[in-house]
């Protein structure tokens, strides 16, 4: 005795899946394209504000105010932080991307671009306000590239967590010398192969570089020893 | 979507999901069934095996009695398999309390329960056949109700709803809405003809055909599952009734509810593989084709979504946070210090959501119709034990497959099977 099969159900039932599957991916690529608006947004907003910046800071060169320094450092921290989070989101969103990946890479291109001009910018407000303040220029590469970026990474949103407006990180993608020249050009000039590397204000530093030496190295730029700094060099 | 975790749970969800539909679908074609009523009364043994159940027995013993049912067509037959209490004494009082009735009593040394159901079916006069535990009763109408199922000549058992007797703990309750989903998905997989357990709780069988395929036989300490899947090997039908409710206890802590799931997922997976001729066979149609595969990799398939999805979403980002945390001392007070909300909807991730909401759509189905169904309300409890079934019991089950697979494949890797 042979059982009766309903074949017509197994196919159904194999359609159904098939159809929620579908489903799935057609809300991923909807999800996909308010992704790119968003961080697009974004990046507009950010780069009105790097305008507005350099408009606080031409204003005060000319005026010679330089008191009222505190306020635009204030909003300097401000932008770079919404630019670094905003930057970690695009970066996510680059990974899971399928059918935007071009959007997502003009949009890395602009925060690469965002993320060189600030950190021109803090340079030139320190100068000019004498803040005491310490920039990072952080190099990462893929997981293969780089099994250490995540730990580096990690430490150094740690170290901004601990010194607050005092320290600026700036990530750059190391692979993005084929799409951003200036990211090839710094390369160069710091001898930057391997992933990760760091540039503390003008010094190098290749592969991982632990909390006590990033320490040791950015403490150097205070001129008023800060918590942290007397801390490391009890230890 | 990167490793190849995320690739064996969408692999193991899309299997699940497969399953799932195609039960789905089976349930919309499900006919209205017109109820029967019985013209004639067979006559009917019912054997209740008794193991140190002298609290107990009494009770099952007399809601048999009191079943709506012609009582010169009901013959007990109560079997004491060696109780080392006082179930001799109560058995004794109850046949002296009930002396008109058609009660035997047979104490014997202990055998096991499939022994004594062997015994009873040996004395069994009656057309039909039933198996009632000693830890249940059964409501009045339930044997008037269920007998009308036996419609067609191949069909071999008839089972009750099983519901747990009033839950008294939050345990109880969770296991409240597992029967009740487990009844439903009988009825679907019974109209598919792939029933493969046949409670011990009042199932009803034809005992010539009980006794042509050779009775009960021990099936791993899961008799039940034993003769269900003889039954199906034999081609017989086994058939779920939304009619005729018994109500058994439970096991009260997770202890109890630890070994009572072993023996039973065990048996399960055990007397599975005792069958594997109908495995992909396709002369067993769906049960050899799709209910057989996943009553013997339903363990497997169980201990890999636990495993996979608390590897993904508890284990690898909590051993990834510990592991960063030690490049910084651990200094865990900056991080709660300085921690900002920065939700984000577009940040979740929609593959994770995706299968989130369509399991919560398919749970929620399922506990609507099992409910409507059964004719009990959803809020009759509170609603943190529904909740604690849907997210965290499936938990506590794969650590059950998780064990026994443990035992089968690392201790006892020498048991033939």
């Amino acid at each position: 005795m042979v059982r009766s099969m309903n074949g017509k159900r197994y196919v159904l039932a194999a359609f159904i899946t098939a159809m929620i599957f579908i489903l799935g991916l057609l809300l991923g690529l909807v999800i996909e394209g308010k992704r790119v608006q968003f961080v697009g947004q974004q990046s507009q907003t950010q780069k009105l504000d790097l305008s507005s910046l350099q408009l606080q800071y031409a204003y005060l060169i000319q005026l010679g105010e330089e008191k009222n320094c505190n306020a635009l450092t204030q909003a300097f921290d401000a932008s770079v932080e919404n630019l670094e989070t905003t930057r970690i989101r695009l970066e996510n969103y680059d990974q899971g991307s399928t059918l935007n990946k071009e959007e997502f890479q003009n949009l890395k291109r602009e925060y690469t671009q965002a993320q060189l001009q600030y950190w021109l910018f803090a340079k030139r407000i320190r100068g000019m306000c004498g803040v005491e303040l310490s920039t990072i220029v952080y190099f990462f590469g893929t997981e293969e590239q780089c099994p250490n970026c995540e730990q580096q990474a990690f430490v150094l949103t740690y170290l901004k967590k601990r010194f607050g407006r005092s320290l600026l990180n700036f990530a750059l993608d190391g692979n993005y010398d084929n799409v951003e020249p200036v990211i090839a050009t710094l390369k160069s000039i710091y001898g930057i192969e391997k992933y990760p590397a760091l540039i503390i204000e003008n010094k190098t530093f290749y592969e991982f570089t632990s909390m006590d030496e990033i320490l040791n190295e950015i403490c150097k730029y205070y001129s008023e020893p800060i918590a942290d700094c007397l801390k490391t060099n009890q230890t | 979507m990167t490793d190849i975790f995320d690739i064996s749970l969408s692999v193991l969800y899309i299997i699940t999901l497969y399953y799932t539909i195609f039960w789905l679908l089976a349930f919309v074609d499900m006919k209205p069934e017109r109820k029967g009523k019985l013209k004639t009364y067979p006559k009917v043994t019912i054997v209740i095996p008794c193991y140190n159940d002298s609290r107990s027995v009494k009770k099952s013993a007399i809601s048999v009695l009191n079943l709506n049912y012609p009582k010169k067509k009901l013959e007990l037959i109560i079997v004491n398999d060696g109780s080392t209490d006082d179930s001799k004494q109560v058995l004794k009082n109850l046949k002296k309390e009930y002396c008109s009735r058609n009660i035997s009593i047979i104490n014997q040394s202990n055998y096991g329960k499939w022994q004594v159901l062997n015994r009873g079916l040996d004395r069994a006069t009656g057309e039909y056949f039933v198996c009632l535990d000693a830890d249940s009763v059964v409501e009045s109408n339930a044997l008037i109700n269920l007998l009308p199922e036996f419609k067609e000549k191949r069909i071999a058992a008839v089972l009750p709803i099983l519901k747990i007797n009033s839950p008294k703990n939050f345990l109880q309750r969770l296991q409240w809405y597992e029967y009740l989903i487990n009844i439903f998905y009988k009825k679907i997989i019974g109209m598919l003809n792939c029933i493969h357990v046949a409670p011990g709780p009042f199932s009803i069988y034809k005992t010539k055909i009980l006794r042509k395929v050779g009775g009960f036989k021990k099936g791993h300490y899961t008799e039940d599952l034993e003769i269900a899947l003889r039954l199906q090997a034999a081609n017989y039908k086994i058939k779920q009734s939304f009619d005729g409710e018994v109500y058994t206890e439970s096991p009260a802590t997770l202890k109890e509810l630890w070994i009572q799931r072993t023996r039973w997922n065990r048996g399960s997976i055990l007397n599975a593989w005792d069958y594997k001729k109908m495995l992909f066979n396709i002369k067993y149609g769906d049960f050899g084709m799709f209910q057989l595969p996943i009553v013997l990799f339903y363990g497997f398939i169980a201990i890999s979504i636990v495993a996979l999805t608390s590897y993904l979403m508890i284990f690898k980002p909590l051993f990834k946070t510990i592991f960063n945390m030690s490049f910084v001392n651990f200094d865990f007070l900056t991080f709660i210090r300085t921690y900002k909300t920065n939700i984000n909807l577009l940040d979740l991730s929609y593959y994770n959501i995706t299968i989130l909401f369509v399991v919560l759509i398919i749970t929620s189905i399922v506990i609507v119709l099992s409910h409507r169904y059964l004719r009990e309300r959803i809020t009759k409890y509170n609603p943190l034990s529904l909740l604690a079934f849907v997210f965290i019991y499936y938990i506590f089950l794969g650590l059950v497959w998780m064990n026994i697979i443990k035992d089968l494949v690392f201790i006892k890797r020498n048991t033939k099977w």
